[in-house]
This record gives structure tokens, sequence and C-alpha cells, in this order.
């Protein structure tokens, strides 16, 4: 069986990630741009879900879209006046962003089509750095034994690393008792 | 329709990932910050997701496991962050925190 993704399915999620990632940086009101966020995460889970890697799309919906956009969400709230549309978040040079960004974007782009010109045309192409299309789905059996075997120090680490910013965030978010209270009353306009 | 290869997720990761830098860029909210950066680890999961598809090889996917618990990691300390100046200054408007500048 060869692997041949459904051009279809793949178009219309590619469609839906660019244009919730514009959302994202260019929505004028936050809590919108997170909204977008979670659009760009599902569509991301669901290009996982295409490139038949079942696990990651499951863990991109529970960890991403179910755990760190709803703590962004709740960071947003926090810290504005729901939709507020007078918030000034962009800066007054996007035009010079864009064009360093568009350079950016021509370095990949030119040189994935210059030395594979063929991926594109058919789908059971070998290319010349040596990869070929993998015919069996690979199993989350398999994930699990690979997870484990060569990679137990990074996956070690990882926990080691969660469970300090864990307690990083708290330490840090944590009001110190010392210090007076901060003025009231919110300075959310720039001058 | 031509078929879908390669190049196409990776032409879509370095697309994401340039909406993520032109974010991190212009926006000047603390969040909205945090929020393009999590455009650009996504990028970078899909384009190791891709690559561990079309090489018969699990490597890409368990990096992308660590990937995304370190995005977990950074969004929660980064977070954290955002409050803790959000307390001290009353804005989180990062044009303006600027305490440390020399």
């Amino acid at each position: 069986m060869i692997y041949d993704p459904n051009p279809v399915a793949f178009w219309l999620l590619a469609a839906m990630v660019a244009g919730c990632a514009l959302a994202v940086v260019r929505a004028r009101k936050l809590f919108h741009a997170g909204l977008a966020l979670v659009g760009t995460l599902f569509a991301v889970a669901g290009l996982y879900g295409l490139l038949q890697a079942w696990f990651l799309a499951a863990v991109q919906v529970l960890v991403y879209a179910g755990a760190i956009a709803i703590m962004l969400l709740f960071a947003i709230m926090l810290t504005h006046h729901m939709m507020n549309p007078d918030l000034k978040s962009l800066t007054t040079q996007p035009w010079t962003a864009a064009a360093l960004c568009l350079m950016l974007l021509a370095v990949p782009l030119s040189s994935t089509w210059q030395t594979a010109p063929d991926t594109t045309l058919s789908p059971t192409w070998t290319p010349k750095c040596g990869f070929q299309v993998a015919e069996a789905v690979p199993s989350v059996e398999a994930l699990g034994f690979r997870l484990l075997d060569p990679f137990t120090l990074p996956f070690e680490m990882v926990s080691v690393l969660i469970l300090v910013s864990l307690i990083g965030a708290l330490v840090i978010a944590r009001r110190d008792p010392t210090l007076p209270e901060p003025p009231e009353g919110r300075e959310e306009k720039a001058p | 329709m031509s078929a879908i290869g390669l190049n196409h997720f990776l032409a879509l990761g370095a697309v994401l990932f340039c909406l993520g830098t032109y974010g991190v860029l212009t926006r000047r909210n603390a969040i909205a910050v945090l929020l393009s950066l999590e455009l650009m680890f996504n990028a970078v999961n899909l384009n190791l997701v891709a690559f561990a598809r079309f090489m018969p090889n699990l490597d890409g996917v368990v990096l992308a496991v660590f990937v995304i618990a370190v995005a977990a990691a950074e969004a929660t300390v980064g977070v954290a962050l955002v409050l803790s100046i959000y307390r001290n200054f009353r804005h989180i408007d990062l044009d303006q925190v600027d305490t440390m500048k020399g």
C-alpha cells in the first residue's frame, strides 16, 4: 500500500491552518486571536491524522487545544477587559516585519522545491536524499517502546523539566507578601 | 490536483513558522507573543511528523512528543511571568516593560 494523503483534505486543512494563523497574528481583539489559535491547533491535529500519526493527533488535541490554549485564554481574560478593542497590540512597523518574514519564507520554499521537484508529482517518488515512503503505519505500541528504549534519558529529563516548570510557575506567579500592594486601576492604553 | 508529497507539508510548516515569526516581531502584547510562539512550535512539529511519515522512522514522532512537553512547560512559565508583570505594571505591553533597559 502506498501512502497517498487525500489532496482535498490536505488543502482544506492547510487553508484552515494558514487562515487561523493569520488571524492569530493579525486579529485586533486578543481574545479572537486566542480562539483562532484553538482553530489552528485543531487543524494541525487534523494534519497529524492525515499523516497517520494518530497518537500525536490525540496528544495535540488533549495537550495543546485542551490545556495550553485554555491556559492562554485564561491569561488573556485575567489581564484584559474582555473584548477590549482599544488594545494597541500591533507595532508601528508591520511592513518591515512582513518583509523580513517573507524573506525568511523564501529560503525553505525555494530549497525544498529545487532539491526535490518530483515529490509533488508522484507519491511513489524515491528522492535523492534517501527517503522512502513508509508503507506500514507505525503503531502506538512501537512509539511507546521507542520512547523507552533509546530515548530514556530525554524522557526522564522532560518529566524533570515539567516538574521544575510547575514549581517555577508557582513561585513566579505567587504574590510577594513583603512587597506593598500595587496601585489599583488599569493602565491598558499605550501612550 | 496533484498528489500530496513531503514538500507540501514542509511548505505548510514554513508558512506557519513565518506567520509565527511575524506575530512575535509585530505584537506588543506579551500574551499575543506567546500565542505566536505556539504557532512556531506547531510548525516545527508538523515538519517533524511529516519527515517521520515519509521516512520509515518513528524518531520524528518521539521528538514531536518531547517538543509538545517542552511547549507546555514554556507556556506555563510564560503565563506565570505575564501575570507577574501584570501585577507589577498593570499592563503587559512589552514596549513599556523596560525597567532593565541599559
